[in-house]
């Protein structure tokens, strides 16, 4: 099977947390880490947990179970906010914890064509820890978050 | 001519098949990790000598209730002549069974699986009953279907 490039190609992702999911993204689609405290609940837009401010300007900020469905009530464990460039904007996505990867595991595959959805924003998996992670990228992920918010 | 052949308990009501130089490996009670935003009959992998492989839940793909994996048989197949083999596990209520099957023993798919003929390549009879055999190739690269 092919390797996913996102992930696989760079020397550093981030591993964001969400639940028992372990999700990989190139570091460098991170734009910034923020708090969860930062976060505006003031008038929140659909399907959204609330606003954050980023370059002077206020974006939403999405919630994900581990099952990448869509939240819409929040869940207190997810206490960081990781911002992600979508289009000309940006959004955010609430996990428990991010950490920075310097080197990913060997032996990623691309995710198994039984298991891969048209739409869905994994993109490979590779052993990690006692367990497995998943790889993904930005362009990938805010697509599938901006399609959960259309069809909620 | 007689074949081998590995007859699955795969959770339904009908036993299925595999050729006899598919099946691997079974792995007992094998240690599986969810993949998000998957069908529910492909959900999960399991590692096997340091690759990450997909279990397909058999019964739930051919419209049962999701089973347990007790047992993962680990298949080996190909995608076409000369291709590289891939792999992939499939669930399993209990370790396969080997025999011998000859060409008399052919018949047709139940009338319950017709609607998954797709993924049989043929079906013979054993002790009674209509047993499909698995294309393995067709079942691990057929992604699931929208919606």
């Amino acid at each position: 099977m092919r390797l996913p490039a996102p992930a696989s190609q760079q020397t550093a992702a981030a591993l964001l947390k969400i639940g028992g999911l372990n999700l990989l993204l190139p570091q460098s689609d991170i734009r910034t880490l923020e708090s969860v405290t930062d976060v505006d609940h003031t008038a929140p837009a659909l399907n959204s947990m609330g606003w954050i401010v980023f370059r002077q300007k206020r974006w939403p900020v999405y919630s994900l179970s581990e099952n990448l469905a869509l939240l819409t009530q929040a869940d207190a464990s997810q206490r960081a906010c990781v911002m992600l460039e979508i289009g000309a904007g940006y959004i955010g996505v609430l996990c428990n914890d991010v950490a920075v990867v310097q080197e990913l595991p060997t032996g990623q595959i691309g995710l198994p064509v039984a298991m891969k959805r048209a739409d869905t924003p994994i993109l490979g998996l590779v052993q990690y820890g006692q367990g497995i992670a998943c790889l993904s990228d930005a362009s990938h992920l805010t697509a599938f978050i901006d399609k959960l918010v259309a069809l909620a | 001519m007689r074949l081998n052949a590995w007859i699955l308990d795969v959770g339904l009501a009908h036993k299925l098949a595999l050729g006899g130089r598919e099946l691997l490996h079974l792995v007992d009670v094998p240690a599986t990790y969810a993949v998000p935003y998957t069908p529910d009959y492909c959900c999960q992998v399991i590692v096997w000598q340091g690759r990450l492989l997909p279990l397909m839940d058999l019964a739930c793909r051919l419209g049962a209730a999701p089973q347990p994996a007790r047992f993962a048989a680990v298949v080996g197949y190909q995608e076409g002549r000369g291709e590289a083999a891939s792999f992939g596990a499939i669930s399993l209520l209990a370790p396969p069974r080997q025999i011998a099957v000859s060409d008399d023993q052919a018949c047709s798919l139940p009338e319950a699986l017709q609607p998954a003929s797709a993924l049989m390549v043929s079906c013979f009879e054993h002790e009674g009953s209509a047993v499909p055999v698995l294309n393995m190739a067709r079942l691990f690269s057929t992604p699931p279907a929208q919606g």
